[in-house]
C-alpha cells in the first residue's frame, strides 16, 4: 500500500521529468499565465501519454482513480514550471468533473477517455455580452426539438474556442420562470453547423479570447449534463472547481522564480522583508489550495472557500509582478515582467471578479 | 477541533463569564483560576507540573481567553514553563526573545525593554538564537521599571547589573521555544481578531443609517468580507504551522518557516482588523465604555510582540534567497 506522500512525490517527479526533458532541448519556454496562454497540443498529448490528465477519474475512463490532493501535486508542479498546459486544462479541471458528477454513463463513456487522451479539448461557453459577472442572466436559448435542442445565441470571452474540439455551454432551456431556473448545461461539438468563431485579441496582442455565435445549432439529448433546468445549481459546483485551484495563486510563479534568481545573483538584501512577506503569503495560499482539495476529496463543493482563495490568490499574483518591478527586473515588451503585467488584469476578473467573490463571502457571513 | 478541545473551549468561556463579574475588583483572579483548573500549563508533562495534553490543546485555551478579552500571562508563562521544563514553584515565568545580542551563560549587564509582566513574574527566560537562558527576577542586580503597553498590560524595562544568567538544563532547542511562543501569540491574536470581527459584524447588521443596516452600504460589506477572508487565511496558516509543530519528525527549518508564516499572517490580520473594526463602528467604537478597544489595543500591543513582524519577514526572505527557489518550493508544497 503506497502512502499518499509517496504517491504525491512520485507524481511530482513525473511532471518534473517531463518538463526537464522538454526544457533541456528547448521545446518550451516557461511562461507566466501558462494555463491560459501557453497552448501546445504535443505537450498535452505527452502529459496524457504519461497518464497525468484526468488522474482523479475512474480507471474505466482512463483515469487513475487518485484524489484531488494528487491532482494538486501535478497541477502545481506544472504551473511552477510555467508549462504549456492550456490545451487540456479546462477539460481536466472542470468539464471532466462536471460530467462525472452529473453526466449519464453514456456521456461519461463518450467524452472522458477523449479528455484523458488530450484528443478532446474544451472551451467554456458561459459569459455573454450581457451576462458576465451575472452569469445567471445568460440568454443563449436552447429550444426543445425532437431528440435534442436548437441553440441560438452568443458567447464571449471564450478562450481557445478556435482550437477546441468541444464547447461546454450554459444555456436557457426554459425562460418562463426566474432567471436562476431554466438553465441547462450542454456539450457541443465545435464543428457543429451553425457555430461561428471570431477572434478577440487582448491587449497583449494575443488571441485566446473569442466570440462564438450559435445559429440554430442542433444538440442531441445525449449531450445534456445532468438535469434540464438544474444548470444553475450544477454550474455553481463547477465554479468551486474552477476557483479553488493553484492556478489562482501560481500564474506568476515563474516571475517570482526569476525575481529570486535576480536577487541572488545581485546579492541584494534590500528586499528581504518584502520577499519574506510574499513567501509567507504564498505558503499559506498553497495550504488553502490543499484544504480545498481535501474538502473536494471529502465530497464537498467548497464554494465560499474557493471564492476566498481566488480573491486572495489573484491579489498575490498581482503583487508578485509589483515586487518584480520594484526590485528592478527588465520591463521591455518581450520581458517576462511585461508579459505578466499585460496578462494581469485578467487574474482578478476571469472566473469570478474579485468584487463578486467578496459578495459571496459577505452573503455567507450574514447567514452565519 | 476534538471533543476534548471543544470541552476546553467551553471551560474557558465559563471562566470568562465569571471573570467578567469580578472585572476590576480582582485582576489576578482569572490567572489563579486557570492555574487551579489546570488550564495554564497544558502541553507540559504532568510529571513536570503541567497538565499534559498537546500544544493544540493549550492554544485552544489561549485563543479562547483572548476571544473573551481576558488578559493573563498564559502566553508567556506556558511557553516559559515549556522552556524551563517545569512550572516555577514561586509563581510564573516570563519570556523574551533575543535576536540581536550574543548572550552566554554568566554574569550579564544588559537592558531589555518590552518585558511582559516584569513586576509579577518570578523568573525571566531569555531565548537566543542557540540558547535558552534563565534567571530569577527578584535578586540583587535586577531592576524592574514597571510600565504598560498600549493595551494597558504590564510591560516594562528590566535592567541587569552583573546578574547571573544560567543556561537552562535539558532545555528544548531554542528554535522550538521561540516557535512555541510565536504560536501562542498567534493564537492570542487570532482569538482577539475574531472577537473584534464578530463585534463588528453584529454592529453592521443591526445599526441602521439611511433607513437600512450599515451592511447595505457596499463599502461596508466589502470591508467586512475582507476581514472574513483574512481570518480564514490566518486560520489556514495557523493550522498548517500547528500540525508541523506537533510532528515529532518535522525538520526545524520547515517548522520555523511555517510558524513564521503563521505569525506574520496573524500580525497582518491584527492590523487589518484593528483598523477596519474601528472604521465600521464609527465614533462609538473608540469610546472607553464600548468593548471594542479592549480588543483593538490588544491587537496593536501583540502584533509585534516577542519578535516584530518585520524581523520575521526579513528572516523568511533571507532564508528564501539563501536556500534558493527549489528549497522554497519544497517547503511550500510539502
Amino acid at each position: 500500500m503506497i502512502s499518499p506522500e509517496r504517491t504525491w512525490s512520485t507524481l511530482r517527479d513525473q511532471v518534473r521529468q517531463l518538463t526537464d526533458e522538454w526544457l533541456v532541448v528547448g521545446r518550451y519556454a516557461p511562461r507566466n499565465d501558462c494555463w491560459l496562454r501557453s497552448f501546445d497540443l504535443d505537450f498535452s498529448r505527452e502529459l496524457a501519454a504519461r497518464g497525468l490528465i484526468g488522474i482523479t477519474w475512474p480507471t474505466e475512463f482512463g483515469g487513475a482513480g487518485l484524489d484531488a490532493r494528487c491532482r494538486l501535486a501535478v497541477t502545481e508542479e506544472l504551473l511552477r514550471a510555467g508549462a504549456p498546459v492550456a490545451a487540456h486544462w479546462i477539460g481536466d479541471r472542470q468539464i471532466g468533473p462536471a460530467i462525472l458528477r452529473h453526466g449519464t454513463p453514456e456521456l461519461q463513456r463518450e467524452l472522458l477517455p477523449g479528455i484523458v487522451a488530450a484528443d478532446y479539448l474544451f472551451c467554456l461557453g458561459m459569459s455573454e455580452p450581457e451576462a458576465g459577472s451575472d452569469l445567471a442572466a445568460v440568454g443563449t436559448r436552447a429550444r426543445r426539438l425532437p431528440g435534442g435542442w436548437s441553440v441560438t445565441g452568443r458567447k464571449i470571452w471564450t478562450s481557445n474556442a478556435h482550437r477546441a474540439t468541444h464547447a461546454y455551454l450554459l444555456a436557457r432551456t426554459d425562460d418562463s420562470g426566474r432567471k436562476h431556473e431554466g438553465l441547462s448545461e450542454l456539450i457541443l461539438d465545435i464543428d457543429s453547423p451553425g457555430i461561428e468563431i471570431s477572434p478577440i485579441r487582448d491587449m497583449s496582442g494575443e488571441h485566446h479570447f473569442n466570440e462564438v455565435t450559435f445559429t440554430e445549432v442542433f444538440v442531441p439529448e445525449s449531450r445534456l449534463i445532468g438535469v434540464e433546468g438544474n444548470g444553475w445549481r450544477q454550474v455553481v459546483e463547477q465554479l468551486s472547481f474552477e476557483r479553488g485551484g493553484p492556478e489562482r495563486v501560481l500564474s506568476t510563479y515563474p516571475l517570482l522564480t526569476e525575481a529570486i534568481a535576480w536577487l541572488r545573483d545581485a546579492d541584494d538584501d534590500r528586499f528581504d522583508e518584502e520577499l519574506g512577506a510574499l513567501v509567507a503569503r504564498l505558503a499559506t495560499l498553497r495550504r488553502q489550495c490543499w484544504d480545498i482539495a481535501q474538502a473536494v476529496d471529502n465530497g464537498h463543493a467548497p464554494v465560499v472557500q474557493a471564492a476566498s482563495l481566488k480573491y486572495l490568490g489573484t491579489e498575490f499574483e498581482n503583487d508578485v509582478i509589483e515586487f518584480a518591478r520594484r526590485i528592478g527586473l527588465p520591463t521591455s515588451r518581450q520581458s517576462p515582467l511585461a508579459d505578466a503585467l499585460l496578462a494581469s488584469p485578467g487574474f482578478t476578473i476571469r472566473g469570478g471578479a474579485s468584487e463578486v467573490l467578496l459578495s459571496i463571502v459577505t452573503r455567507n457571513e450574514i447567514r452565519r | 477541533m476534538s471533543q476534548h478541545q471543544r470541552d476546553l473551549a467551553l471551560s474557558v468561556d465559563n471562566l470568562a463569564q465569571r471573570a467578567n463579574d469580578r472585572a476590576g475588583r480582582e485582576p489576578d483572579w482569572a490567572w489563579e483560576q486557570l492555574c487551579d483548573l489546570g488550564l495554564a500549563y497544558i502541553g507540559l508533562a504532568e510529571e513536570r507540573g503541567g497538565s499534559g495534553g498537546s500544544l493544540g490543546d493549550l492554544l485552544v485555551v489561549v485563543r479562547g481567553l483572548a476571544h473573551a478579552g481576558l488578559a493573563t500571562p498564559i502566553v508567556e508563562a506556558s511557553t516559559a514553563a515549556y522552556a524551563l521544563g517545569a512550572v516555577p514553584v514561586d509563581g510564573f515565568a516570563t519570556i523574551a526573545v533575543e535576536r540581536k545580542r550574543n548572550l552566554a551563560p554568566g554574569p550579564v549587564t544588559a537592558e531589555w525593554s518590552d518585558i511582559r509582566f516584569p513586576d509579577t513574574a518570578a523568573t525571566l527566560v531569555v531565548v537566543a538564537a542557540d540558547a535558552v537562558l534563565a534567571t530569577a527576577l527578584r535578586q540583587p542586580g535586577v531592576t524592574v521599571v514597571a510600565g504598560r503597553d498600549i493595551a494597558d498590560l504590564p510591560c516594562g524595562m528590566v535592567q541587569f547589573l552583573q546578574v547571573p544568567l544560567a543556561a537552562v538544563a535539558d532545555a528544548p532547542p531554542a528554535g522550538e521555544v521561540s516557535d512555541r511562543l510565536a504560536m501562542a501569540r498567534a493564537a492570542a491574536l487570532l482569538g482577539t481578531a475574531c472577537a473584534a470581527y464578530e463585534l463588528t459584524r453584529d454592529y453592521v447588521l443591526t445599526r441602521q443609517q439611511f433607513g437600512a443596516p450599515l451592511i447595505e452600504i457596499p463599502a461596508v460589506s466589502t470591508a467586512l468580507a475582507q476581514m472574513a477572508v483574512r481570518i480564514g487565511f490566518t486560520e489556514a496558516a495557523f493550522e498548517r504551522a500547528l500540525a508541523l509543530c506537533e510532528l515529532s519528525h518535522c525538520s526545524s527549518m520547515r517548522r520555523l518557516s511555517a510558524v513564521a508564516s503563521a505569525r506574520i499572517a496573524a500580525a497582518e490580520l491584527a492590523s487589518l482588523v484593528a483598523r477596519t473594526a474601528h472604521q465600521l463602528h464609527g465614533a462609538l467604537g473608540f469610546t472607553e465604555e464600548y468593548r471594542l478597544h479592549r480588543f483593538t489595543r490588544a491587537l496593536w500591543a501583540w502584533r509585534d510582540a516577542d519578535e516584530p513582524e518585520r524581523d520575521l519577514c526579513i528572516r523568511l526572505g533571507r532564508e528564501a534567497l539563501t536556500a534558493g527557489e527549489a528549497a522554497l518550493w519544497q517547503e511550500i508544497s510539502a
